[in-house]
C-alpha cells in the first residue's frame, strides 16, 4: 500500500516536471531552442559521424547535434529536452538505488536535471552536456553493477577513459561517483560489493582520471589544459571557467551523499520532516533560480530574429504593435518588415525610431547576428548580405558551422553566378536533414539550368543586384542605397529604405533629391510620412520646391500639421501630451528624438 | 565441411576474381577525363603522399593498374575513391625515379567495365622537402574563429599542429618562416591576444616586441637573411574594402609600408630612406641567396584608399652589407610597373640564386585579392621574365615558396572554386621552365568537399618545427618580452 503511494507520488511528480519544463521551452524558450539549431549544421554522414568519435567528448556532442536538429519544429525542442532530463532523473535514482540498495521516492535525483534545466536557459550551454552526463551515470550504473572483484577494476579503469572520450567532462561525475559509491560501502557497511576495491585501486582510479586528459593531448589534440578536461561537449566560449556546469556535476555526489546520510523513512515516509522539507526546499530554490537565469528579454529579441528567417514580416509588424521592440536589432527587423510589405513610408513612424535602425553597423565583436546581413540582401546588396553571413560564421564562438549562415553563402553565391563556390555549400547543406531537399534542387540546377530560379525571391533579388560597384561603408549607407536606385529605379524596397535614411537622419535635402523616383513605383498615393515630411518642408520654405510639385497632400495631415504647429508655438514642455497626439507622426520625431 | 563454411570460402575466393575486369581484353574507350584531383601528365617528386583520387562521374567499382619501372599497384575499389597503400605507393615511386608511372583506370558501370586509355605521372629524381607548414584560415572578410598554421609531411598524410586557435583562442596567428628553409631558424606573429613576433632559434624560442619608436606599427611579411643573423620585415597599415557587386567580395589596400631590418644580434631595427621613403610604398622584402641584396616591391604613394587601384608595385632591390649592417645608396628596379603597367609583388629567390618568382596583378600588393594575379619568373641572369603559364589559371595565384634545392615550387591558388585558396606544388628544371602542377595530396580524394579553410602561406621546411603548440604557447602568454631598438648608429 505504501509502496503504491510513493509510486503514485513519484510519477505525480515526475508528470508536473514534465509538463512545467515542456511548457516553459515550448512557450517561453521557443525561440532560443530554435535559434540553437541555426547555430549547427548536422551532417548525416558516416564520416561526420567518425569525425565525431575523432573527437573528445565527440560522441556526446554528435548526440547532442543530432537531438537539436530537430529543435526547428515545434515543441520538438523542448520534448527532447524534457525527455533528456526525464533520463537523467531516472538514471540518477538509479544510480542512488544501486548505491544504497534502497528503493522508494528519490526526490533528490531531480537535481542535476533541475540543475541542467538553468544551464540550458542559457545558449551557453549545450544539450549534448547533458547527453555527456547520462552517459558517465550509465557508466557509473554500469560500474557498479559489475559483482566480481576483478572485472570490477578493470572496468572501473577502462570506463574512464572510455568515458572521458564519448562524453568529455562528465568522466569527472563517473570518477567521483565510482569513488564514493566505495567508500559509502564501507562506511556504511551495506551489501558489500565484490567488486570492493581498495584504497590503491581508489587512487589509481583517481590518477587515471587526472592523466588520461594529459596523454590526450599529448598524443591526439592540442587544446588548451582546461579544455583538455572539458572537450567541447559542454558550452560554446572556450576561455571561460564553466562554474554553474561544475555545481551541476557537483549535484550527482551531493545527491548520493545526501541520499546516502538521509533518514530511511524520507524515502519512504511522506509525512517524514526531511522527506516533505527536501522536495520543497529544492522546489523553493529551483524556482527563483529560473526566474534569475531565463533571459525572457532575449527570448522576445531571439523571436525577431527566427521571424525574419522565415520571411514572416506580418507576424514581426503585429508583434512590434503589440510591444514596441526595445532593443536595435529587433527594430531593424521591425523596419526590414515593413519594407518588404511596403509599409516603412507609411508606418515607420508607428515604432519608436531611430537613425540607427536601419542596419546593424559592422563590428568584429562578439558573433555577427544573422539578422545584420538580411537588409542587405532584401535590397539586393548580395555581396554585402554574404559579406555579414561569412562573418557570422567566422565568428561564432565555439566555431561551429551555423546552418543559417550557410544558407546564405550559398544563395548569394548561387545569386553571384559563382556556381563552383555555391555547389560547395549547397553540397555540405545535402547532408542535413532539413535542408536536403531545397539544397539538392540547388545541386540539379547547378548541373543544369543555372539561370533558373525556382524561389521567386532570389529571382526577385537577382533582378535588383547593382550595375555599378562602390564599397562598403556603415556610415555612408545612403550612397549604396543610391546607386542601386540609379541601377535599378523599380527596387521598391530600396527606395524605401533610402528615404527612411533620410527622414530618420533629418536630411530634407536628400529627400528632396529622391523623392521623384515615387513616379515610377507603384504607389497608390503618397504615404503618410512622405506626406507629413512634405508638410512640414512647405512649412520652412517660401516656395514650394519644384521636386514636390504636383503632389497632393490629404486634407487629413493638412489639417493634422495645422494643430501640431498650434500645439508647438504654445510650448514644448508638455512632451507626453506631443507623444500622446502626435506620437506616430514625423513631426514627432523630428522635433523629439 | 559444413556447406556454409565451404560456400563463404568459395566466394571469398572467387570475389577478388569477379571484380578485377579482364583488362587485357578490354579496349580503351576514350582519355580518363573524369578524375578529381587532376593529376594527369604531372611531374611529382619520389617521395610525395600517395596521389589519391577519385573519379568526378558516377561508378560502381573501379579497378586501377598503376605500373612503373620496378613496382605495379593493382587494386579494386568500391565507390569512386582510389586511395593507394602508403607503402606499396612509395615502394612504385622510389622505384621509378626519372620514368613515368603509368596508370590505368577501369570503372565499373552498372555491372559494365569501361577501361580508360591510361594516363602518365612523371616522377622526377628530385626529391621534394620533407615538410610544408601552411596557414589554414576560412575565406572570410576580418572576423575568424578558428585558425592554425600546420606542419604537414610531404611524403606521408600527417599533420601536426605548430600553433591553432584551440590552444591559442582569440590570437591571430600568421607569417611564419624560416631561414633557408630550416625550421632551427623561425619567425612568426601573433596578433590580437597576446601579440608579437616569435622568434626560435637553435631551440631558443622568445617573445619579441618589434615595433620601435620609428616604425608605425609591428613588423610583419618576413624574410630571413642567408646568415639568419637578420630578418628582413615590413611594416604595413592594412585596409580591407567590400565590393557592393562582382565576384571579387573584397580587396586589401596598403595605406601606408617600409621596410626594416631586424638585426638579431644587436636587436637593433634598420633601414634606410631607400626602403621607408614617405612618398613611396615598400613592401614584402625578399633576400637574395648571397645575402648581398635585398628585394622588394615598390610603388608610388596614391591618394589612398581611393586611388587603391592605381597603386601599382615594382621590383626593386638594393645592396646589403651582411657585415656591416648597411644598405647601399641606389635601388635599382628590376621589373618596372610603369613599362607594363602592371603590379608587381612577393618576390622569391630561388636558393641558387638563378631565378625569381613573383606575382603579377592590375594594382596592388596583396594578390590573393586579385582573381587574375599569375606568377611569373624572372631569370635573375638575364633579367628576363615572362609569365608562367604551365601553373598559372584563370583565378588567382599567389605566395610561392622554393624548396631547398631550387627544383620544386609550392604556391597557392584559388582555381579549385575561385574562393578557397589550395596548394599546389610544380617542377621548376635547371632552364627555369616548369612542369604542370599538382594539388597537394589528401589521403581522403572528398577532403575538399567539406573543407572549409584556404591553405595560405606554404613555406617548406627540411626538418620537423623543434617546439611544440603548448610551448609556444606558453612563451606567447608571459608577459616578458624583448624589446627590439631603434637602429643605433654602429
Amino acid at each position: 500500500m505504501r509502496a503504491k503511494k510513493i509510486n503514485n507520488a513519484e510519477l505525480l511528480f515526475l508528470g508536473i516536471f514534465s509538463v512545467t519544463s515542456l511548457l516553459f521551452f515550448s512557450l517561453f524558450y521557443y525561440h532560443h531552442l530554435y535559434q540553437r539549431e541555426q547555430l549547427q549544421l548536422f551532417q548525416i554522414t558516416f564520416s561526420y559521424f567518425l569525425k565525431g568519435l575523432s573527437l573528445h567528448g565527440g560522441f556526446a556532442i554528435y548526440l547532442g547535434e543530432f537531438f537539436t536538429q530537430f529543435f526547428g519544429r515545434p515543441v520538438a525542442g523542448a520534448s527532447i529536452i524534457t525527455a533528456m532530463m526525464v533520463i537523467l532523473q531516472q538514471a540518477v535514482k538509479r544510480l542512488l538505488f544501486a548505491i544504497s540498495g534502497r528503493p522508494g521516492f528519490a526526490f533528490l535525483s531531480f537535481l542535476p536535471p533541475l540543475g541542467y534545466w538553468l544551464l540550458l536557459t542559457d545558449q551557453f550551454y549545450y544539450l549534448s552536456g547533458m547527453i555527456g552526463l547520462i552517459i558517465s551515470i550509465l557508466a557509473s550504473c554500469f560500474y557498479l553493477s559489475v559483482r566480481k572483484r576483478g572485472s570490477g577494476i578493470i572496468s572501473g579503469i577502462l570506463l574512464i577513459p572510455v568515458v572521458f572520450w564519448l562524453a568529455g567532462a562528465s568522466y569527472m561525475v563517473l570518477t567521483a561517483v565510482i569513488i564514493l559509491a566505495e567508500f559509502l560501502q564501507k562506511i556504511k557497511r551495506l551489501e558489500k560489493s565484490s567488486a570492493d576495491p581498495s584504497s590503491g585501486v581508489l587512487l589509481l582510479y583517481i590518477a587515471i582520471a587526472l592523466i588520461t586528459p594529459l596523454i590526450a593531448r599529448k598524443l591526439f589534440f592540442a587544446d588548451t589544459l582546461l579544455q583538455s578536461y572539458i572537450s567541447g561537449a559542454y558550452y560554446s566560449i572556450r576561455i571561460f571557467f564553466p562554474l554553474p556546469l561544475i555545481c551541476v556535476f557537483a549535484s550527482v555526489p551531493l545527491v548520493i551523499i545526501l541520499h546516502a546520510f538521509m533518514p530511511e523513512e524520507a524515502s519512504l515516509n511522506k509525512l517524514s520532516v526531511a522527506g516533505s522539507v527536501t522536495p520543497l526546499l529544492i522546489i523553493g530554490t529551483f524556482i527563483p533560480g529560473l526566474l534569475y537565469f531565463s533571459d525572457f528579454k532575449e527570448e522576445k529579441r531571439i523571436a525577431y530574429e527566427n521571424l525574419v528567417y522565415n520571411k514572416q514580416w506580418e507576424k514581426i509588424i503585429r508583434k512590434a504593435e503589440k510591444e514596441q521592440p526595445e532593443d536595435r536589432m529587433s527594430m531593424v527587423a521591425v523596419n526590414l518588415a515593413l519594407a518588404c510589405t511596403g509599409r516603412l513610408s507609411s508606418e515607420m513612424f508607428n515604432f519608436s525610431q531611430d537613425e540607427e535602425n536601419l542596419f546593424l553597423p559592422y563590428e568584429r565583436r562578439g558573433m555577427t547576428p544573422f539578422v545584420a546581413g538580411e537588409p542587405f540582401l532584401y535590397l539586393g546588396l548580395i555581396n554585402f548580405s554574404q559579406m555579414f553571413a561569412a562573418e557570422t560564421i567566422a565568428s561564432t564562438p565555439d566555431a561551429k558551422y551555423p546552418v543559417r549562415a550557410f544558407r546564405r553563402m550559398a544563395e548569394t553565391y548561387y545569386l553571384n553566378g559563382q556556381y563552383e563556390i555555391a555547389g560547395k555549400y549547397f553540397m555540405i547543406l545535402s547532408r542535413t536533414l532539413f535542408c536536403r531537399g531545397w539544397a539538392d534542387q540547388y545541386l540539379s540546377m547547378i548541373d543544369s539550368d543555372k539561370e533558373a530560379f525556382n524561389d521567386t525571391l532570389l529571382k526577385d533579388i537577382h533582378s535588383l543586384i547593382s550595375e555599378y560597384d562602390f564599397f562598403y561603408n556603415d556610415q555612408q549607407m545612403d550612397i549604396a542605397m543610391r546607386y542601386l536606385l540609379i541601377s535599378n529605379p523599380q527596387n521598391r524596397v530600396a527606395f524605401e529604405y533610402l528615404m527612411a535614411y533620410y527622414l530618420l537622419n533629418k536630411d530634407f535635402d536628400g529627400f528632396l533629391h529622391t523623392i521623384g523616383y515615387i513616379k515610377g513605383l507603384d504607389y497608390n498615393k503618397l504615404p503618410v510620412v512622405f506626406q507629413e515630411a512634405i508638410a512640414y518642408i512647405l512649412t520652412i520654405t517660401s516656395e514650394t520646391p519644384e521636386q514636390l510639385m504636383g503632389l497632393t497632400l490629404d486634407q487629413s495631415v493638412t489639417e493634422k500639421i495645422m494643430s501640431y504647429a498650434e500645439l508647438f508655438s504654445a510650448g514644448r514642455e508638455d512632451t507626453l501630451k506631443f507623444r500622446k497626439e502626435f506620437g506616430s507622426t514625423y513631426w514627432y520625431y523630428l522635433h523629439f528624438k | 565441411m559444413n556447406l556454409h563454411l565451404f560456400a563463404i570460402l568459395l566466394f571469398v575466393l572467387v570475389q577478388p576474381a569477379c571484380n578485377r575486369p579482364d583488362i587485357e581484353n578490354l579496349e580503351p574507350v576514350s582519355d580518363c577525363q573524369d578524375i578529381f584531383p587532376d593529376y594527369k601528365e604531372v611531374t611529382i617528386p619520389p617521395n610525395i603522399a600517395p596521389l589519391n583520387f577519385r573519379m568526378t562521374g558516377e561508378c560502381d567499382r573501379i579497378y586501377i593498374v598503376a605500373s612503373g619501372k620496378n613496382h605495379k599497384i593493382e587494386k579494386g575499389f568500391s565507390g569512386n575513391r582510389i586511395i593507394f597503400p602508403e607503402k606499396k605507393w612509395q615502394r612504385l615511386i622510389d622505384g621509378s625515379k626519372n620514368d613515368t608511372v603509368k596508370i590505368t583506370i577501369c570503372v565499373n558501370r552498372a555491372g559494365e567495365w569501361t577501361r580508360y586509355r591510361p594516363f602518365s605521372v612523371f616522377v622526377g629524381e628530385d626529391e621534394i622537402d620533407e615538410f610544408l607548414v601552411y596557414r589554414n584560415l576560412m575565406p572570410g572578410f576580418q572576423n575568424w574563429n578558428q585558425m592554425g598554421i600546420y606542419q604537414r609531411s610531404l611524403r606521408s598524410f600527417k599533420v601536426k599542429t605548430v600553433l591553432d586557435s584551440r590552444v591559442m583562442p582569440g590570437t591571430c596567428m600568421n607569417c611564419h618562416s624560416f631561414a633557408g628553409n630550416d625550421p632551427v631558424n623561425m619567425v612568426m606573429h601573433l596578433r590580437e591576444n597576446y601579440g608579437g613576433t616569435l622568434l626560435f632559434r637553435n631551440d631558443r624560442l622568445e617573445k619579441i616586441s618589434t615595433r620601435t619608436d620609428k616604425m608605425f606599427a609591428n613588423a610583419a611579411l618576413p624574410y630571413w637573411h642567408t646568415s639568419a643573423k637578420y630578418i628582413a620585415f615590413s611594416v604595413n597599415r592594412i585596409n580591407q574594402i567590400f565590393h557592393a557587386t562582382g565576384t571579387n567580395r573584397a580587396s586589401a589596400v596598403d595605406l601606408r609600408s617600409d621596410i626594416f631590418v631586424y638585426d638579431i644580434e644587436r636587436n637593433e631595427m634598420i633601414t634606410s630612406p631607400l626602403l621607408s621613403a614617405e612618398e613611396k610604398l615598400e613592401t614584402f622584402p625578399c633576400f637574395s641567396p648571397d645575402g648581398r641584396t635585398l628585394y622588394f616591391s615598390s610603388a608610388d604613394m596614391k591618394e589612398l584608399p581611393g586611388e587603391y587601384s592605381k597603386v601599382r608595385y615594382s621590383i626593386c632591390s638594393v645592396s646589403f652589407d651582411e657585415n656591416s649592417g648597411t644598405f647601399g645608396s641606389v635601388t635599382d628596379t628590376l621589373v618596372s610597373s610603369f613599362l607594363t603597367g602592371k603590379s608587381y609583388s612577393i618576390p622569391r629567390v630561388s636558393p641558387d640564386g638563378g631565378f625569381m618568382i613573383f606575382t603579377v596583378s592590375d594594382f596592388g600588393s596583396f594578390p590573393s585579392f586579385n582573381p587574375e594575379s599569375d606568377l611569373y619568373l624572372l631569370d635573375l641572369g638575364s633579367k628576363e621574365y615572362c609569365s608562367m603559364d604551365v601553373i598559372n589559371s584563370d583565378y588567382t595565384e599567389s605566395y610561392c615558396s622554393w624548396s631547398s634545392d631550387s627544383r620544386w615550387v609550392a604556391f597557392s591558388s584559388r582555381r579549385m572554386d575561385g574562393l578557397f585558396m589550395n596548394i599546389y606544388f610544380a617542377f621548376i628544371d635547371k632552364n627555369g621552365n616548369a612542369r604542370k602542377p599538382f594539388l597537394l595530396p589528401q589521403k581522403d580524394p572528398d577532403f575538399h568537399d567539406s573543407f572549409l579553410f584556404s591553405f595560405n602561406v606554404p613555406e617548406f621546411a627540411v626538418n620537423k618545427i623543434g617546439t611544440n603548440p603548448y610551448r609556444i604557447r606558453r612563451v606567447a602568454r608571459s608577459k616578458a618580452s624583448v624589446q627590439v631598438k631603434p637602429e643605433s648608429s654602429h
